[in-house]
């Protein structure tokens, strides 16, 4: 039996990479499944928790699990789609690297929302064309039809334009070090 | 003929890089496509921006609530991960390789736990049937109010522990009674330990306190509840919340995430049947962390509350108060009495002398008491923080917020005429 000091650890844990693990389920298993693959990792993480190697970081080893959850969720709902294995590597280096990125400041950046400053500023150097689609998508939560209204084309121009979006702020995100330079074999994300 | 088979194997070799290449190519941007589609969500979105804080403590209520709940119902043993690998793991999750009936069963049996008791967190699907449910049992709490019907709830208040708030050692850490509801007036009775309960009510001829050695005196309204419930904008209802169930519902509506699910093996087992709505808060509202309610659908009324804060120790609220008055300017010793701010546009009750011109308690101890012995005493409790964030409603439920409160309805009820008036001195 795990004493009260070994599951109040593991919450700090759990908690201290949450935002990391939520964001990486979303990456690779989608948004509808999102908080079944998180709950069902915070499970299966606390009943593995005596195969943890503590010389390892924690958050590799919790994104590990979430992606093994993911993958026999996904076996048993058919319409639920993972990412392939090399997508899941990639998705954990770029990961591993966001939560090394320090902030441009002179003290590092703590917490994974504080790290999302840097988005902040990939956002504004986006041209207008992509910036507008984007905001009125993610933050005006505006359906694809609303915002091909608005900008009088066709939700197939407002997918190009996110996806092109996103490519670019992916570019400035490895720019500033805040994303992997390359995905390689993902083993060092482990690391 | 064999240079052209080296040829073809260079031009095989050289496609198949290729292909690997552009797998490679496309799984970046795949992955960079889907992490940037996360981050956007989490950063832009308001559902995941404003009320982030409260979304992810849900998300992360519901799973330790859940790992409780498997804590609680098997004997802890390492079990193997239900799936095969898939490409490379960290080492410590590959999968064990021995699976059995009992595993499976607890298995399943922590997933419907998690179901009924950790699903109605974040379940968006629910919000909807949430939100109707209150909507309804906000109709029908409302007309008692203006129909002057009488409710009785058993109420159950869980202290924080004395240490937390620097109270004296006879200070109790847990009060019972009742909450009698008529129309707009109210009565609680209290007692600590089985001692003589103390009484306040506020009837239409205004607030009035039987304290514990049986005095009665007429209160400021100001005085009657402790502000720790009473949400920022002074209350548009014109009552604390936990005074008016009704304006509970409205607190619910307006300053917290609510998700519902019929009650299970989570509730008590009278309460099982009826919608249980768990709600957390988003807004800086004045008001507890979570609330429970269960609602009987039938009648659209609520059959209980259950209140819960998270309490800090008082020394911090201490602190914190101080850092604010500093701010201000200064500090300030504690503040005069009816110093407190108004209570939004609750409009004042009667002739209420103020505190001080309170009439004397009386010498006798009371009778039934043993000379000697103390009972412990609600005004055990500190004084307000200097910072006047709480009502200044000492002797009946502390200027603190407790714990827990639990309100739990009693029906049939019928209460005299003169219930809710103050007693004749």
């Amino acid at each position: 039996m795990h004493d009260p000091t070994a599951r109040e650890l593991f919450e700090v844990l759990v908690r201290e990479h949450a935002d990391g693990l939520m964001a990486s389920i979303r990456a690779g298993a989608g948004r509808a499944h999102a908080d079944d693959v998180f709950q069902e990792t915070v499970l299966v993480a606390w009943r593995r928790l005596a195969d943890y190697d503590r010389t390892r970081p924690f958050g590799p080893w919790l994104r590990g699990i979430a992606r093994l959850v993911a993958l026999d969720l996904a076996g048993r709902h058919r319409r639920m789609q993972v990412a392939d294995p090399s997508t899941f590597d990639c998705i954990e280096r770029n990961i591993t690297q966001f939560e090394r990125a320090r902030g441009d400041g002179p003290e590092p950046a703590m917490s994974f929302r504080e790290r999302l400053v840097a988005l902040d500023d990939c956002l504004s150097k986006l041209p207008a064309m992509y910036a507008e689609v984007v905001q009125a998508t993610y933050r005006d939560t505006k359906q694809l039809a609303e915002v091909a209204h608005a900008i009088g084309g066709n939700e197939e121009l407002v997918k190009k334009r996110l996806q092109r979006a996103r490519a670019m702020l992916a570019e400035c995100l490895r720019g500033k070090s805040v994303f992997a330079s390359e995905c390689g074999d993902g083993t060092e994300a482990c690391a | 003929m064999s240079e052209q088979n080296d040829k073809r194997h260079d031009k095989q070799h050289d496609d198949a890089f290729d292909r690997a290449r552009m797998t490679e190519g496309e799984a970046e941007t795949r992955a960079n496509d889907a992490l940037v589609d996360a981050l956007l969500d989490a950063h832009l979105s308001p559902s995941e921006r404003d009320a982030h804080r409260s979304a992810m403590e849900a998300r992360l209520s519901r799973a330790f609530a859940a790992l409780d709940a498997e804590r609680a119902e098997s004997a802890a043993s390492p079990a193997p991960l239900p799936f095969a690998s898939h490409g490379p793991s960290p080492r410590a999750a590959r999968p064990a390789l021995r699976t059995n009936r009992r595993t499976i069963i607890r298995l399943a049996r922590a997933a419907l736990i998690a179901l009924a008791f950790g699903a109605m967190f974040l379940l968006f699907p629910y919000e909807t049937n949430a939100s109707t449910l209150l909507d309804r049992a906000l109709t029908a709490e409302t007309s008692p109010v203006s129909m002057k019907g009488s409710r009785r709830y058993e109420v159950r208040v869980a202290l924080p522990p004395r240490e937390a708030t620097d109270r004296g050692p006879n200070a109790p850490t847990e009060l019972s009674g009742t909450w009698d509801l008529r129309g707009d007036e109210a009565r609680l009775d209290l007692s600590a330990g089985g001692t003589r309960s103390t009484t306040r009510a506020s009837s239409v001829d205004g607030a009035w306190e039987r304290s514990i050695d049986g005095t009665v005196r007429p209160l400021d309204s100001r005085e009657l509840w402790p502000r720790w419930i009473e949400d920022p904008s002074g209350n548009a209802s014109g009552g604390v919340a936990i005074e008016r169930m009704d304006a509970l519902l409205r607190l619910v509506q307006r300053s917290y995430i609510a998700v519902a699910a019929r009650a299970g093996d989570e509730s008590p087992a009278e309460l099982r049947g009826s919608m249980h709505i768990v709600a957390t808060r988003v807004e800086a509202a004045r008001g507890p962390d979570d609330i429970e309610l269960w609602i009987d659908t039938k009648r659209n009324v609520v059959l209980a509350a259950k209140l819960a804060w998270q309490t800090a120790p008082n020394t911090e609220r201490g602190d914190r108060a101080r850092e604010r008055m500093s701010e201000r300017g200064g500090m300030r010793d504690a503040p005069p009495r009816g110093d407190a701010p108004p209570r939004g546009d609750a409009p004042p009750r009667g002739d209420a002398p103020p505190r001080g011109d309170a009439p004397p308690h009386g010498d006798a101890p009371p009778r039934g008491e043993r000379p000697g012995s103390r009972p412990p005493s609600m005004g055990d409790f500190p004084p307000p923080p200097p910072m006047d964030d709480y009502r200044p409603a000492r002797g009946m439920l502390p200027p603190f917020p407790p714990r827990e409160l639990v309100l739990r309805r009693i029906e049939p009820i019928e209460f005299p005429a003169d219930h809710f008036a103050m007693p004749r001195m």
